[in-house]
């Protein structure tokens, strides 16, 4: 039998991937190269030589361990509430299938769980127990706000002000760490009693709200604190415009007058108004949309 | 050849400690933090890293360069490195002598290299072309490793300090790697220390492994141990006065634990700089 080379920085680097990456193992996994062809044999020592106390492929697995239990710890930490409603055996096999599919492609393991909500839609497991996937879109969208942009959210003073000043001109929109998502009615119940260490069990798993309804749902991040919340339909239509391009003040008031509160009397047309700006000031979420090469303060200023 | 500072002795940053470390002046004298985790757009953890960075010295020691990888270097990484790098005005840069990406998968680990002529070049020609892109010198970290590769030819400490010597760049001497390195693969650390070229060191890291019977594990989750403390006097010894730090990120103590890790590394260093007994 011949001994099969050493190959190239790149070769070696190619075959190691494929070993510590297989999902079985490095064993399995080598037995599986030598079918394909890629390995002359099931021997790695022409890789990797034995050693006293281990031979190669139980060297390699030590890499492959740190591989899978590192990257398992970076979900787990992205997504506690999917973990505690899985459980670890089933989380750990959610896992392994979603690397396998969506092995890690950013230099940053901040980015490792972004596909995850849309892989656990089409995995046996969200087939399963439809709300999980949306459980996964809330937390994918809370540790996504947790380090996106800062934003110079506006003050009820100064919204007041620049209402005063202009409302047809002055333009707002929603601060970079807000996300604006739609999820089935019973995820957040579901998680709040995930987050409060309640096993959810398998009551969780058979929402009370039939799977089709849905609720809109605002996640943001006010100083340092994520928060997220359910938000009625007038709330999501005018939050979903100022994240589409911003809105006048004179224009967030049409669409609630003409869309949301058509035919009601102009009192409560203002009641309702002047309460969503009091909560998206209180919850920090508005921010002024400045022209290219203005500041804050000299648009301000102008006004 | 570049002058550093000796920074004194630091601890690595971690979020843990961040309330207790803003809260009042600490007994540390720098820091040290994973670059990756600060390329972000905004909160909390780049607002605390200005804050730190007023009152400290910092470095930035980065996981992802993969300085030995065969995929091209990643520009847009460099580019964010740089960025962030002319935001805190680091003391220095740093990463490790080790792979982390192929085909454009990332193992977010320091994966070993086949030490030979072939890699020697390869890592030359990269670590140029960094320090190039970011325009500053950095510093290249011995990894521990659990394998050898077969067609290694070249001991590891020959192997960095002629990357550092051909490259022009600095060396992060961790002991504690060349000490779970060298248990693993049977060489002596001593004989590894005394070949790392003194002029090279920027800087030294000390950290905890755990024992897994047929290994080391370089694990930072505890205490550094008593061998650890002596190859890290007799370093000191061999380079003299370098900035040190302790590493510590897997079941991670409380503050005053980790401090005083600190200070007996402070203790340590003066211990083995101190005139010995006869000398002039």
């Amino acid at each position: 039998m011949t001994v099969q080379p050493f190959p190239d920085l790149r070769g070696v680097q190619e075959l190691f991937w494929k070993l510590v990456t297989a999902p079985e193992g490095v064993v399995p996994g080598a037995a599986g190269l030598h079918r394909e062809g890629a390995l002359e044999s099931e021997d790695l020592s022409f890789l990797v030589p034995p050693t006293g106390r281990l031979g190669p492929a139980e060297q390699l697995d030590i890499y492959a361990d740190m591989y899978f239990h590192r990257l398992r710890d970076c979900l787990a930490e992205d997504f506690p509430a999917l973990l505690a409603r899985l459980g670890g055996a089933r989380f750990h096999n959610l896992v392994t299938d979603y690397l396998l599919a969506h092995p890690s492609s950013h230099f940053s393991l901040r980015e490792l769980g972004r596909a995850l909500p849309g892989f656990l839609g089409g995995h046996p497991l969200g087939r399963e127990l439809p709300a999980l996937a949306d459980l996964a879109r809330l937390e994918w969208a809370r540790a996504d706000v947790f380090d996106e942009a800062d934003g110079a959210p506006l003050s009820r003073e100064e919204l007041l002000r620049l209402g005063a000043a202009d409302p047809e001109e002055a333009r707002l929109s929603l601060i970079p760490a807000v996300r604006l998502l739609r999820l089935d009615a019973s995820v957040l119940p579901l998680w709040k009693r995930l987050d409060a260490g309640e096993n959810a069990g398998e009551e969780a798993a058979s929402p009370a709200a039939p799977h089709g309804e849905t609720s809109a749902v605002r996640v943001w991040r006010k100083g340092f604190a994520i928060f997220h919340r359910s938000m009625p339909p007038d709330e999501e239509r005018c939050l979903q415009m100022l994240a589409r391009g911003g809105a006048s003040l004179a224009a967030l008031g049409e669409l609630l007058a003409g869309a949301e509160l058509p035919g009601a009397p102009e009192a409560e047309l203002a009641q309702r108004f002047a309460e969503l700006l009091d909560l998206w000031t209180e919850d920090e979420i508005l921010t002024l949309r400045i022209p290219r090469g203005q500041s804050i303060s000299s648009t301000s200023k102008e006004k | 050849m570049v002058i550093v500072p000796d920074l004194g002795h630091g601890v690595g940053l971690r979020r843990e400690h961040f309330d207790r470390v803003l809260s009042d002046r600490t007994r540390v004298d720098w820091f040290e933090v994973i670059s990756e985790n600060y390329m972000v757009k905004g909160g909390r953890p780049l607002q605390v890293l200005e804050r730190v960075r007023r009152d400290y010295p910092l470095a930035l020691h980065g996981v992802s360069l993969s300085i030995g990888s065969a995929d091209p270097l990643d520009r847009a990484y460099l580019d964010r490195l740089r960025d962030l790098a002319a935001r805190i005005e680091p003391a220095w840069v740093s990463d490790h002598l080790c792979w982390t990406s192929i085909g454009g998968h990332h193992a977010h680990d320091l994966l070993p290299l086949p030490y030979t002529e072939e890699t020697l070049d390869h890592v030359v020609w990269r670590v140029r072309a960094v320090q190039d892109h970011l325009g500053r010198r950095i510093a290249l970290e011995n990894a521990s490793s659990y394998l050898r590769f077969a067609g290694s030819s070249i001991p590891e400490w020959e192997f960095l300090g002629e990357v550092a010597h051909r490259a022009d760049c600095g060396i992060l001497l961790d002991v504690n790697n060349v000490f779970v390195s060298a248990v693993n693969h049977g060489f002596d650390p001593e004989k590894y220390l005394a070949a790392i070229p003194a002029q090279r060191v920027w800087e030294i890291h000390l950290a905890g492994h755990s024992d897994r019977g047929s290994h080391l594990l370089d694990t930072h989750s505890t205490l550094v141990c008593d061998q650890v403390w002596d190859l890290y006097r007799f370093a000191s010894r061999r380079i003299g006065a370098v900035a040190s730090l302790v590493e510590w990120d897997e079941d991670i103590p409380d503050w005053e634990t980790l401090e005083a890790e600190s200070l007996r590394a402070r203790d340590a260093q003066c211990e083995a700089l101190a005139p010995r007994d006869g000398a002039a």
